[in-house]
């Protein structure tokens, strides 16, 4: 039964974010295109929604109801809106990439069901939040809520201030027919499928080359599966799909990272035509990322102050920059209501972000050696005196990710030369906030990174930094098809 | 022109991608589309120099002279063998002796006849005759109940139905919510406990071992949602391996369990190591805890990186009161 809740899931969140985005006649897109955007959006405002309801003390059994019926007031708003809503675009891809993008989106769709939640992060921090929201109804219950009391005993939870957009799509798969490890990967299972759609749907408005190739390079990018595949020889092609290095299945990174895409694909078609209905959206979908992990916060932060500085270059466009920034904060606040009720035991990046922790480590400030597992079990005396420096392993561990191709392909490299350096590219506004998107974005995670409260070289052995910098392949993507030569705009 | 090409050669990496997916069904279906634990890497095991303090370790030194060590070996070409190297074979073996200890090595026979009168069995590889060994008749030709898997192949379930208590040396690769023998428990608790009830978990004793796996209060706490289940200083013990490595230390230092006394237990409901229980009795925090909240069970475990049934005796609050009540009388 799982298995139709999910499949019910998919279709009501693509009927939801449909209903939501403009008229095909002011923002052109093909059926696949707008599919995979609709999804993300529907999506992110279902996480949204129901996330403003826990804070308005509403249970999951209530909010439930509100996708489904959110999704039917769509399907008869459709017919509705047929004469209006214009025609779909051609695809801006050739056939065979058509096939090629068809045939890794079902892969990638497949393979997130193929095997029940296997990995620590989709179990523990995840799976148990979908659990509590599935049998207590609200994130808001001790068992989220009841880990520190006075005498020091209290319930088990994974980094309790976590969001609960993930938890919310895998409760509302289980509603019907209990949870099932595999069917609740469901709504999760769209997300390597969903991105090249809107990387093409943000790019079209720059040529249908440039949308083809943005597609394409989405989908050919590896850890939108999996990262380090084969890093151990050929043998371990035996363990692709088990290990922790798998990007796909009940994991949030791929969320944020697909969220973000959408939200930044349809903030600049939004400020190519000045569509105030598509910043809306791009607002919901930046919502969305924040709904998903707790970098997602971050993230918007960088997208609004990225929208800030390109706001003191005309033109402005604040017919779509404010609706953009108003609805993003409108719809975030919520789970900042929420958050504020949860206990913050960790991951507080915000109090390590102190200008005097920068100061230490941008100036050398020792790696915390006492901190390392072999050393905290005793297991091995520290060399305190010898400890390297904290910069340096992060640059380095920066550069590892830039320069690995079996996990990234050319991504970084397509960054580098696709930054706003020359004066045509520059003079693109598009251009220049996805540039400082994507830039903010990296300095953020290197920062998070210099001033983490853990020891460096264990988070690197856990898959950070690239957990974190998969989140940008989206606004990559996206600048680096807006620096193509524009062929057939 | 650049860009282009430079994007050309990253659509390139679309073969890598298929290949990656495409391993990954293929593989997934082989096994049912199950995590399978024979996917995993090989279980390996700790010790690669074949010192046998753990052996020793567990009699008197004046009492080794006295003790015999079945080794259960196995050539090193068998086919498929996995196991230690007959080089770390041979130092264990030396090392033995050398403590006056007596060693049988079963060379690949069968290890009943052999184990006449052993205190510890040690199994070496995954000779398959040996892992369908029967444990009963095991046990019964034994003097002692220790099983040392070096190899971790062991079904330590099995063994302890035998009461052999049996301990896993070795590393396993494959992810802990895929033990046999949590999944054998979480059907037991799910049978023994109501959904609503509330579950106070006590380690029994100082907490041996880092290990990030031994964690085992993670899995069940997913696992049997919505009970729910009340630890000390979770914020810690759950978070990153850092501030767990604080939790053991802290609760090391803390030492509630210097303040009780050990209760045996006559039988017990799972194990069949009725006098290796990890119950005792409660520290005044313990029962001011359980007392302030809605709690029906007290889950006693031993600290440990492999799951054993031996290590978990779930007892109802009344019952752990009782006997607190009784001892300090």
């Amino acid at each position: 039964m799982s298995l139709i809740t999910g499949l019910l899931f998919l279709v009501c969140a693509t009927l939801i974010g449909r209903a939501l985005l403009p008229s095909r006649t002011i923002l052109s897109r093909s059926l696949w295109e707008e599919l995979g955007v609709a999804y993300l959006l529907g999506t992110g405002v279902v996480t949204v929604v129901i996330t403003a309801g826990f804070v308005a003390g509403l249970s999951m059994s209530l909010l439930w109801w509100l996708p489904l019926i959110g999704g039917i007031a769509a399907f008869a708003l459709d017919g509705q809106r047929k004469a209006v809503i214009g025609n779909y675009a051609e695809v801006p891809w050739t056939r065979p990439i058509g096939l090629l993008l068809a045939v890794l989106a079902v892969a990638a769709f497949l393979a997130t069901i193929a095997l029940p939640l296997n990995e620590f992060d989709a179990i523990y921090h995840w799976a148990y939040r979908g659990k509590v929201l599935l049998h207590e109804g609200t994130p808001l219950n001790e068992a989220i809520t009841g880990m520190v009391n006075a005498d020091g005993y209290g319930r088990l939870v994974t980094h309790p201030n976590y969001p609960f957009g993930i938890p919310i799509l895998e409760a509302w798969t289980a509603h019907w027919g209990g949870w099932n490890a595999r069917w609740v990967q469901l709504p999760l299972s769209l997300w390597s499928a969903c991105l090249p759609m809107a990387v093409a749907f943000g790019l079209r408005g720059y040529s249908n080359q440039a949308a083809s190739y943005g597609a394409l390079l989405t989908a050919a990018t590896p850890i939108l599966y999996s990262y380090n595949f084969l890093e151990d020889g050929f043998d371990s092609i035996s363990m692709a799909g088990l290990t922790s290095t798998l990007t796909l299945g009940g994991g949030a990174d791929l969320a944020v990272m697909a969220m973000l895409g959408a939200a930044c694909a349809l903030f600049i078609r939004a400020r190519q035509v000045d569509c105030k209905r598509a910043a809306i959206c791009a607002g919901l979908a930046l919502a969305g990322t924040v709904m998903m992990k707790n970098e997602g916060l971050a993230l918007a932060g960088v997208c609004l102050l990225a929208l800030l500085l390109v706001s003191f270059i005309p033109p402005r466009r604040t017919r779509v920059a404010i609706p953009f920034a108003a609805v993003a904060v409108v719809s975030i606040a919520p789970w900042l209501g929420l958050r504020a009720q949860l206990p913050a035991i960790d991951e507080n990046y915000s109090e390590q972000m102190t200008v005097e922790n920068v100061m230490h480590y941008l100036g050398g400030g020792r790696e915390l050696v006492e901190k390392a597992p072999i050393a905290m079990s005793g297991r091995e005396q520290v060399d305190l005196e010898n400890a390297p420096a904290r910069i340096g392993l992060v640059l380095t561990s920066f550069w590892e990710e830039f320069s690995d191709l079996r996990s990234w392909g050319l991504l970084w490299l397509l960054m580098i030369v696709a930054l706003p350096v020359t004066r045509q590219r520059l003079a693109d506004p598009e251009t220049r906030w996805l540039a400082l998107v994507v830039l903010g974005g990296v300095c953020l995670y290197l920062l998070i990174l210099l001033v983490t409260p853990w020891n460096f070289p264990s988070l690197r052995d856990k898959g950070i930094p690239e957990r974190l910098l998969v989140h940008l392949v989206g606004p990559i993507v996206l600048m680096f098809g807006a620096a193509l030569p524009k062929k057939d705009t | 022109m650049l860009l282009p090409w430079l994007g050309r050669l990253h659509g390139v990496f679309a073969a890598w991608v298929l290949l990656f997916l495409i391993s990954s069904l293929v593989l997934a279906a082989g096994s049912g589309f199950r995590a399978d634990r024979g996917r995993y890497p090989d279980s390996e095991m700790l010790s690669n120099n074949g010192r046998p303090r753990f052996i020793t370790q567990m009699f008197r030194p004046e009492d080794l002279k006295n003790r015999t060590v079945l080794l259960l070996d196995a050539p090193a070409d068998s086919p498929n063998y996995i196991g230690m190297p007959p080089h770390v074979i041979d130092n264990l073996v030396k090392g033995l002796e050398s403590k006056q200890m007596r060693v049988v090595r079963t060379s690949g026979g069968d290890p009943i006849p052999l184990a006449k009168n052993a205190d510890v069995a040690v199994l070496t590889c995954n000779f398959q005759a040996y892992l369908d060994l029967d444990f009963h008749a095991l046990a019964a030709q034994m003097n002692g109940i220790y099983l040392f898997d070096y190899s971790g192949y062991w079904d330590t379930a099995a063994a302890d139905a035998a009461g052999l208590l049996a301990q896993n040396f070795a590393r396993a690769y494959w992810p802990q919510w895929l033990d046999p023998e949590l999944s054998l428990f979480v059907d037991y608790m799910e049978e023994k406990t109501s959904p609503e009830d509330g579950i106070l978990l006590v380690p029994s004793r100082r907490l041996s071992t880092t290990a990030a796996r031994a964690r085992w209060f993670l899995a069940l706490n997913e696992q049997l949602i919505p009970r729910r289940f009340y630890l000390r200083n979770p914020q810690d013990g759950t978070s990153f391996v850092i501030e767990y490595f604080e939790w053991v230390q802290e609760y090391n230092k803390l030492q509630p369990w210097k303040q009780t006394q050990k209760v045996r237990l006559p039988k017990r409901d799972f194990s069949a190591l009725h006098h290796l229980s990890p119950t005792r009795t409660l520290a005044p925090e313990e029962i001011a805890a359980a007392q302030s909240r809605d709690i029906q069970w007290i889950l006693y475990w031993d600290h440990q990186a492999d799951f054993r049934l031996v290590d978990w005796e779930l007892v109802p609050l009344e019952t752990a009161m009782q006997w607190t009540g009784e001892a300090s009388r």
